[in-house]
């Protein structure tokens, strides 16, 4: 089953003597459940792929379709609550808020959707799986760099998303600390059948992907 | 008469001119009816002592309200004239200096004792022979144009003299104008411009540069904030400088800021430079305390310490309560927190707002309380209540206007109503427990020294007299008010109801006051009985024998030919309509005040002395106070005055105090709005990258600004809530100083919950906007550029 597709995507900064063609032409998919890399070197276009994908930022052309929703045309409201719905985040730099302790910021998206309820049993089987119980009262200035990264795991899947996004999971992270990370993601995707689409430049971390799209110059050099 | 009394005095020639031969005179412009309904070239007869002189009007002067407000008719003649009269020398003096200073000089120069100047007696008792001058006198009481004197207001000005205040008010003002705009461009810049110190530094710029980077940077602000605040500040100043000149009604308050010298802008400048020097010392010793990382990102990490210390914390003792298991609505807890980090700035912003709205009540119930004491100066002192008034000016007893004159002005198509005022002269005995302790102590040992006649001695303004060991006399005048003047004193009322009066022998006490607005001098209350003394038989006219004699009784020889009589006092009064300054010479003089028929039946009186006339239309008034002028003919020394021009005026003045008022809270409150404004901004500036981690997670625009207009309501409810209850502190010491500041109203503690709910509206209002206003800032930005952001 296609969760996404990227048609002719492109994204272009600037214009005339200046314009960037930061995406030129991509097409893919994915198919549900599955683990994709995205790597390429810095100014590739990876990042923007991703911006793209996450409804962060929109194509100059082509169009993407998530569970087969097209995002053009979509307010910017309705961006905000696709984004909550169907997107998990995972940054770099974590972004957990500083003044929230770990269970807070894991729970915090579910909060945005009106009149929900958060889902106690979910988070704590999350919580468990990736072994962060005695981060979830910690404030973020009191854990570890891998500690966050694993709460800014959990705080991507409490809302059940259709796509993770991960956009340089691992960069801030030694070795050790990265290799438990994919190797969570790997365990996130196969427990909850969860795609995942990682942005990496570690091309070592994303051989536990299923597929790696390799990306130069804003288009698609090979898929593996 | 030399041009400087002229303009000293106010003086402008409306017609003609001043005289200048013998046999001239020029008169105030209400006067000359008086005289004669010619114009210029009329003759006038003026008489006294038997002989009568002839003067031609050469010139009209135009009124003159204090003069016009005390019946006061005043004539200028030539120096021709004045053989046998005397010369007063007026100095005018630069109203800015120290006037104790002033004082000094005098005292240096002319010889006399510190002590008399300190008790402002030297003014007054000058050798004439050494000085070519049969007098001077520096007038300090700065009267006010409606009678009124500002007793607290000339303490008031010699003590901001006296510490220099007066001099400072300009620099304070421009100081203050000046360090408004600098922090509001320096404050929402000063983050931004650590993080680029930050950047600089880590491309190798020394920390000692920074700080000349910075001073740099404020000296540029100051050169450009500095002439904005100067020019705002004397803006300021000018405009109260011309409110003041052109009421002319509170001069005392306008003599120090007329104008802004360079000394007042070379002093603020160095002030603000002072300060901004201050600025640059602490930033750069921030500065100095962080790193570079925690430069460039414009905030100290607390963590960091501990880290570098290896201090780390494996539990934690703050932050662990989950406020998820308990409730879904985590955004405003977020933001709840955002403030709690910044809760100083937070506070400034709330006091900011709840100090404009508190200023607002303030004034509103000042001016409430002004408005009353306004509406009752105006019936006491001067009798502007009423539009017209006909008051006769001299000391006879025997009431010069009749019953049947009084009926005249009331049949008049134009006349509303026509009050007459009966008067009658004499005095209370007070036991020395009813005196005031301190006027016993001070007021009668000072005055002890200066007694001529030795068998008394007097205070109060020579009203109070000693007569025994133990036994006072308190010289008071009696009044007879109708039904409808009665009516008009329920709002002097301290104690007691004015209906009590409709019983038998049943009066009402017109409070004797202190120059402190104190009315307790003489302790007598509701329900006290009071012993007064007055001639048994009408003596036709108040003489100065008769003044003296009343306060010599029993011992003297007159004792037969005083009655005296026993009343119950059933309400007291802070002060009384349409007062007769001609018996006892004083308008701040005690009074007992009873029905028309009850005093005619005590004294010996058939008519009134003064008729108070309200009309229909105020546009009347110049015709009707000519018939009222003919109806009044053949009674002497009767004075016909149009009031209804000073009413104008004194609501105008009105009008303009509360404009000030209002101008001064507005700007307190623009002032409390652009803080929030700024605080609020300079928070999000710094949460930006948070407030995108939300946006990417998923929070719409619309739930993030519904959630900021709240935490905006929750701040305007807090300062709402601080500013009723700030403004119903504030009311105590404010209702202390109307009640001895305000000389006639017995001030209430009100509060006016009309206004406070539309000032919390607009607090609330103010609060929302000022929060929603920079987070729509916030999502401007695109989310992609806010994450990409270093740190």
């Amino acid at each position: 089953m296609k969760i996404l597709e990227a048609k002719k995507l492109k994204k272009f900064y600037g214009s005339d003597n200046t314009l960037v063609r930061a995406l030129d032409g991509v097409d893919f998919s994915f198919e549900k459940g599955e683990m994709v890399a995205i790597v390429g070197a810095s100014g590739s276009g990876k990042s923007t792929l991703l911006n793209l994908i996450g409804a962060l930022d929109s194509p100059s052309e082509g169009e993407i379709e998530i569970e087969g929703r097209p995002l053009s045309g979509l307010s910017r409201k309705e961006l905000a609550v696709f984004r909550r719905r169907f997107i998990g985040f995972v940054f770099q730099s974590y972004n957990l808020l500083p003044v929230l302790n770990g269970y807070d910021n894991i729970t915090l998206p579910s909060t945005f959707e009106k009149g929900s309820n958060i889902d106690h049993a979910f988070v704590e089987e999350v919580i468990k799986m990736l072994h962060i119980k005695d981060q979830a009262r910690k404030m973020p200035g009191q854990m570890s760099g891998g500690q966050q990264q694993r709460i800014a795991i959990a705080r991507a899947l409490v809302n059940r998303p259709a796509l993770l996004l991960a956009d340089e999971p691992t960069g801030n992270l030694d070795r050790q600390n990265s290799l438990e990370v994919m190797l969570l993601l790997k365990e996130v995707q196969s427990k909850y059948n969860q795609t995942i689409l990682i942005v990496t430049h570690n091309e070592e971390l994303a051989q536990y992907c299923d597929r790696i799209i390799t990306l130069e110059d804003g288009k698609i050099k090979e898929i593996l | 008469m030399e041009t400087g009394y002229q303009e000293m005095f106010g003086m402008e020639l409306l017609e003609g001119r001043y005289p200048k031969e013998a046999g001239e005179i020029a008169i105030e412009e209400w006067v000359a009816p008086y005289f004669t309904e010619e114009g210029l070239g009329a003759q006038i007869e003026l008489s006294e002592d038997g002989h009568t002189d002839v003067y031609t009007m050469t010139g009209i002067l135009k009124d003159r309200e204090a003069d016009k407000g005390h019946g006061q008719k005043i004539g200028y003649v030539s120096e021709a004239d004045t053989e046998g009269g005397y010369y007063q020398l007026f100095i005018k003096y630069n109203e800015s200096m120290n006037i104790k200073k002033l004082f000094a000089e005098f005292s240096e120069k002319f010889g006399h004792q510190k002590e008399a100047v300190q008790n402002r007696e030297i003014l007054f008792k000058i050798d004439y022979n050494a000085f070519n001058a049969a007098g001077y006198d520096i007038n300090l009481s700065h009267s006010s144009d409606d009678g009124a004197t500002t007793a607290h207001g000339e303490y008031f000005q010699e003590w901001l003299r006296g510490i220099g205040a007066d001099r400072a008010l300009g620099t304070v003002l421009v100081t203050v104008f000046s360090m408004i705009i600098l922090y509001s461009i320096f404050q929402i810049s000063v983050q931004q411009r650590v993080r680029e110190y930050g950047k600089m530094e880590a491309f190798g710029l020394k920390r000692k540069d920074i700080a000349v980077l910075l001073g740099s940077e404020l000296f540029f602000l100051f050169l450009a904030g500095f002439p904005l605040g100067t020019a705002l500040g004397a803006a300021l100043i000018w405009g109260i400088y011309q409110y003041y000149s052109q009421t002319g009604a509170v001069r005392f308050s306008a003599s120090y800021l007329d104008q802004l010298s360079l000394h007042d802008i070379l002093c603020t400048a160095g002030l603000v430079l002072l300060i901004l020097l201050s600025v640059i010392l602490l930033v750069t010793i921030q500065i100095s305390r962080m790193s570079i990382i925690e430069t460039i990102k414009g905030k100290k990490e607390k963590r960091s310490a501990r880290r570098y210390l290896g201090l780390r914390k494996t539990k934690k003792t703050s932050g662990s309560y989950i406020w998820s298991r308990n409730t879904n609505h985590m955004i405003p807890v977020v933001l709840l927190k955002y403030f709690q980090e910044k809760k100083d700035r937070v506070i400034t912003m709330i006091l900011m707002l709840a100090f404009g709205g508190t200023v607002f009540l303030t004034g509103s119930y000042v001016e409430e309380q002004t408005e009353r004491n306004n509406r009752l100066v105006q019936i006491s002192d001067n009798g502007t209540n009423a539009d017209i008034r006909a008051a006769v000016e001299n000391q006879r007893l025997t009431g010069e206007i009749s019953d049947e004159q009084v009926e005249k002005i009331q049949a008049l198509p134009e006349v509303n109503q026509a009050e007459p005022v009966a008067f009658y002269y004499g005095a209370i005995l007070l036991s020395k427990e009813q005196i005031r302790k301190n006027i016993q102590e001070s007021d009668l040992s000072y005055w002890k020294n200066q007694d001529k006649y030795n068998s008394f001695i007097e205070s109060v303004g020579g009203h109070l007299a000693k007569e025994g060991k133990d036994q006072y006399n308190l010289k008071t005048e009696f009044y007879g008010y109708d039904n409808e003047m009665l009516k008009d004193l329920e709002d002097f009322v301290v104690e007691g109801t004015i209906d009590s009066v409709k019983q038998k022998d049943t009066v009402i006490w017109q409070a004797l006051m202190d120059g402190g607005g104190n009315w307790d001098v003489v302790s007598l209350h509701v329900g006290d009985k009071i012993t007064v003394r007055f001639p048994k038989e009408n003596p036709g006219r108040i003489t100065n024998d008769n003044y003296r004699i009343l306060s010599m009784f029993p011992e003297g020889e007159y004792k037969d030919a005083y009655e005296e009589r026993t009343f119950t006092i059933g309400a007291l009064v802070k002060g009384g309509i349409a007062n007769n300054e001609q018996f006892l010479l004083d308008l701040d003089i005690s009074g007992i005040i009873m029905r028309n028929d009850m005093f005619r039946e005590c004294f010996d009186v058939d008519g009134y002395n003064i008729v108070s006339v309200q009309l229909k239309d105020q546009k009347t008034a110049g015709e009707t106070a000519k018939e009222i002028r003919s109806i009044m003919e053949g009674v002497d020394d009767c004075s016909v005055i149009d009031y209804t021009d000073e009413i104008v005026r004194q609501k105008k003045y009105l009008e303009q105090t509360m404009i000030l008022v209002r101008i001064v809270v507005i700007l307190l409150l623009a002032i409390g709005f652009f803080n929030t404004l700024s605080s609020v901004n300079y928070m999000l500036l710094e949460k930006h990258k948070e407030f995108a981690i939300m946006r990417a997670l998923g929070i719409t625009d619309s739930r993030l600004m519904c959630t900021m207009a709240g935490e905006g309501m929750v701040y305007g409810v807090i300062m709402s809530i601080l500013m009723i209850a700030f403004t119903l502190i504030i009311q105590i010491p404010v209702k202390y100083f109307m009640d001895h500041g305000f000389v006639f109203i017995n001030a209430q503690y009100t509060f006016n919950w009309l206004l406070a709910i539309g000032i919390t509206s607009l607090n609330i209002l103010l609060s929302i906007v000022a929060v929603v206003l920079p987070a729509k800032m916030v999502l401007f930005n695109e989310i992609t550029d806010e994450l990409s952001d270093i740190g």
